[in-house]
């Protein structure tokens, strides 16, 4: 009977393997929905043209605030959120990677101030590109992403899309992105977004961020980006007049140092 | 530009969302730091140069010290090109040469410059600046109100218990 038993076991656990991988099959055969491979599918997909801003930021919500309770953090990241938040809270000198020009990366967030983004449907690709630099790739022509990618500051996204929303996965983001207390985000970071419009003028991004070096747990995040049609994109180039920051050390200066083509003062 | 329309969900279930997603938000460029942006400080003067580029726009500005008699230089920084552009500056916003009052959050080493606040023109146009400046009523915006706001909601809930 045991010898039974086990056979009855292997039987069962095959049965629900072959369960499995046809569900999966028919769920990728069953999404009808089209993907943006051609000129004319592209005319089937929802229209996100114009610049669209940080909603939460544009409307005070969220404005300025780097919140980062309610973050799984581990002990070290959590230590080093604390830390960071009472040195804030004391109008200290938090660093800010940003602010001696590293170039923007994707760390599961996008918005701030500076940033307006705009997303460009080709065959095959979604490319999102923001005024601070950033430009996403997400290949939508079914390809796998590679198993061991090189680290860079976008990442390696593909997605497809399921009716009006663009369903994306990105592996491959450089160790040094930070998506909060500008705690670089480690080795392994992986993040899934949905995108999909709640208004005609509303996009709305849900991600979900794994950190296995600074989390304990993946981090739900939801944010919002609102439509300003007919947007001209502006260029952030943050090293054109920063005066802010000593690019030796990255400590915070304030380069009181007058322009050589000053005026002459007036006489009186 | 069009005006843009909230989600379709209720004040309180968006109030939710809010607090679920204590996003990375908008941390500028720098910390604001060397800015005392809890005070105000106001001068006149003329205008000697008027940078509208990246990270930061700045404003030169020629005011009299009635101590010593001489022209002092003032560096007032402001918001990105960027964020500024949104709001309806551009790069004619000011002149050389014409004569400003400004209002802006001092350097807190005691140089003469700082954080623009707003700027009045001599027709009585104001010039208001980006959000990241202190408005003098004490509060700090940005990543350290923020920060400040959750360190006193800790100490309370500390005292609670």
């Amino acid at each position: 009977m045991p010898r039974f038993k086990f056979a009855l076991f292997i039987s069962l656990l095959v049965s629900s393997a072959m369960v499995s991988k046809i569900a999966a099959q028919s769920n990728a055969s069953g999404n009808k929905s089209p993907q943006g491979d051609t000129w004319d599918s592209i005319k089937l997909l929802p229209d996100w043209s114009g610049g669209w801003g940080d909603h939460d930021w544009e409307t005070g919500r969220l404005r300025g605030g780097e919140v980062s309770r309610g973050i799984p953090f581990n002990a070290k990241a959590q230590a080093q959120a604390d830390s960071y938040r009472k040195l804030a809270a004391a109008g200290g000198d938090v660093t800010q990677r940003t602010q001696n020009c590293v170039p923007s990366g994707f760390s599961g967030t996008m918005g701030g101030p500076e940033a307006y983004y705009e997303f460009l449907f080709t065959p095959g690709r979604v490319t999102i590109t923001s005024e601070n630099g950033l430009i996403r790739r997400i290949y939508t022509d079914g390809r796998k992403p590679p198993d061991d990618p090189d680290e860079s500051f976008h990442g390696y996204s593909v997605g497809h899309w399921e009716g009006g929303t663009l369903v994306v996965e990105t592996i491959g983001l450089d160790r040094n992105n930070s998506f909060a207390a500008n705690i670089p985000v480690g080795k392994g970071l992986r993040v899934a977004e949905r995108m999909y419009l709640t208004d005609p003028d509303l996009l709305q991004i849900d991600s979900v961020i794994e950190a296995p070096a600074i989390l304990t747990a993946p981090y739900r995040v939801t944010k919002h980006f609102s439509r300003h049609r007919n947007y001209t994109m502006n260029e952030f180039n943050c090293s054109q007049n920063n005066r802010d920051v000593d690019p030796r050390t990255g400590k915070q200066i304030f380069d009181l140092t007058p322009p050589d083509d000053l005026p002459p003062p007036p006489k009186n | 530009m069009n005006v843009s329309k909230r989600p379709r969900v209720t004040a309180a279930a968006y109030v939710f969302m809010v607090l679920l997603a204590t996003a990375r938000l908008a941390p500028a460029h720098h910390s604001y730091a060397m800015f005392d942006r809890t005070k105000i400080v106001t001068v006149t003067g003329t205008v000697a140069k008027y940078d509208f580029r990246n990270p930061h726009m700045f404003l030169w500005l020629y005011v009299k010290n009635p101590a010593t008699g001489k022209q002092d230089i003032y560096a007032v920084e402001g918001g990105s090109r960027n964020n500024l552009a949104r709001q309806g500056w551009d790069r004619n916003t000011f002149e050389e040469g014409e004569k400003l009052t400004i209002t802006l959050n001092p350097l807190k080493d005691g140089r003469t410059g700082g954080y623009f606040v707003k700027a009045v023109k001599a027709d009585g146009k104001t010039i208001t600046g980006d959000p990241a400046a202190g408005q003098g009523d004490g509060k700090i915006p940005g990543v350290s109100g923020a920060a400040q706001a959750e360190e006193e909601a800790a100490e309370k809930e500390k005292k609670q218990k």
